[in-house]
């Protein structure tokens, strides 16, 4: 009865642990009584058996019957969704890896061939990285979807004409560039942070080469790498609501309040830590050439660099007012 | 030819699809197991499928509309499906929308005839 075994093999396979043994239990009685009814008064012969495998069909869809829901990783309802988020991660990330390696090839040209290199890995595996992670979210909203009681449907909610969003007013219309835009500068930023914060500094241009002082201590920053990323992160959901909403409305500019709140603590965090900046910038600026060592020049940059890398946070801490401001006025004006 | 054959073919199974359930309760006042469903369906002129039949009773007893019980007197174990209270309730319910429908549908039809 090899052919028998085979069929109920690839047929339990498919249904959930609970249910196995009570299947398979009856279908084996199906299919003997199948059997009997086609090999009446004599003995079964393997192209009875056949027979009656074909009529029962592809196990798979047998499996599907009973299990009575249909096993999309992303189902043809998300699917559209899934699909226009997908492209637009993807050439966001690309758009940020090109831009870096532009960057990168600008301050030194003279190992473009590794630059490329590193471009070109670093935009697979980055692609590889947004695609997993929009995938898996789709996935996960699909899981959810999911109603066991074979029912078609499942657990959507009755559609009503109540649902129906507003059409959008033109003022309170948030435009979908911008919030790409938005998107891909918060990219840009976390690219930049990651994988060269080293390249954020003051330029000086001497005697034809390009010299480079860093603004930033390079340890703290990949210290406060989960941080970086959060920030990130949290931007970009930002973006990604409004994309979603469309438009202003009380509850969007709710959410967003908190969002600014939360975003505004972790770069509190970052900013408030003296051993952000890099501490040989005053004498790599000397040695750069770009002021002299006791000069006026000197004590003037001293007192900026001082003044800016101390106070930063509340410049910060007033962006992010007027930011709130912003948004509390466009999500509740009339 | 062939096509509209197809076509037909298929517009029917889906016309079969809909009468199935209401067809198995029908008979399942009596203790039956699947394939003597299958067998009992096909002599009265509704044949269904094995393989659609054995998970539709099982659904059906799912959502509460039959009940069943193994039965382990005999050489070959055998789940017997039968109609529950619940399911007694719906099969009367179910029975008059299908009247309804049949009467509904004999006009639509007749209006045709006539031309």
């Amino acid at each position: 009865m090899g052919l028998i075994d085979r069929y109920i093999y690839a047929l339990i396979r498919r249904i959930p642990l609970k249910q196995r043994a009570d299947i398979e239990k009856e279908v084996r009685s199906l299919i003997e009584d199948m059997l009997d009814r086609r090999a009446y008064g004599r003995e079964a012969t393997s192209e009875d058996i056949e027979a009656i495998l074909t009529e029962l069909g592809d196990p798979n869809k047998l499996a599907e019957q009973y299990r009575g829901y249909n096993r999309f990783l992303i189902g043809p309802d998300a699917f559209d969704t899934y699909w226009t988020v997908l492209k637009i991660v993807l050439a966001v990330i690309e758009i940020a890896v090109g831009v870096t390696f532009a960057i990168q090839i600008v301050v030194s040209p003279t190992n473009l061939l590794k630059a490329f290199v590193d471009a070109l890995i670093s935009g697979v595996s980055s692609g590889m990285n947004g695609f997993a992670i929009v995938t898996i979210i789709f996935a996960l909203y699909e899981f959810s979807q999911r109603d066991n009681s074979g029912r078609a449907g499942g657990k959507k909610k009755n559609w009503s004409p109540k649902r129906l969003p507003d059409i959008p007013d033109s003022k309170k219309e948030i435009k979908r560039s911008e919030s790409i835009i938005g998107i891909v500068f918060s990219i840009l930023l976390m690219v930049l942070f990651v994988y060269s914060s080293h390249l954020i500094g003051i330029y000086h241009l001497a005697d034809g080469r390009i010299t480079q002082v860093p603004i930033f201590n390079d340890e703290t920053i990949r210290a406060m790498l989960p941080l970086v990323f959060a920030l990130v992160s949290i931007g970009i959901l930002k973006e990604c609501l409004k994309l979603v909403t469309r438009c202003w409305t009380k509850k969007l500019a709710a959410y967003l309040f908190v969002i600014n709140v939360v975003s505004f603590a972790i770069i509190a965090a970052i900013f408030t830590n003296p051993a952000l900046w890099n501490p040989n910038f005053l004498s790599d600026m000397v040695h750069a050439g770009i002021v002299s060592g006791n000069g006026d020049d000197y004590q003037i940059i001293k007192t900026i660099w001082e003044t800016v890398t101390g106070r930063i946070i509340l410049l910060i801490a007033l962006g992010y007012l007027i930011d709130t401001c912003e948004l509390f006025y466009k999500g509740f004006r009339k | 030819m062939a096509e509209e054959n197809e076509l037909i073919e298929s517009l029917t199974q889906e016309l079969r699809r809909g009468i199935i359930v209401l067809s198995a309760l029908s008979q399942l006042f009596e203790p039956q197991y699947g394939y003597s469903l299958v067998k009992v369906l096909e002599e009265k002129g509704v044949s269904v499928d094995a393989n659609t039949l054995y998970p539709l009773l099982r659904r059906l007893e799912k959502q509460g509309l039959l009940e069943s019980h193994w039965d382990t007197r005999e050489t070959r174990p055998r789940k017997y499906y039968q109609i529950s209270k619940t399911g007694k309730n719906v099969y009367v319910r179910l029975g008059e929308e299908w009247r309804k429908m049949v009467k509904s549908m004999n006009n639509l039809l007749t209006d045709q005839e006539g031309q």
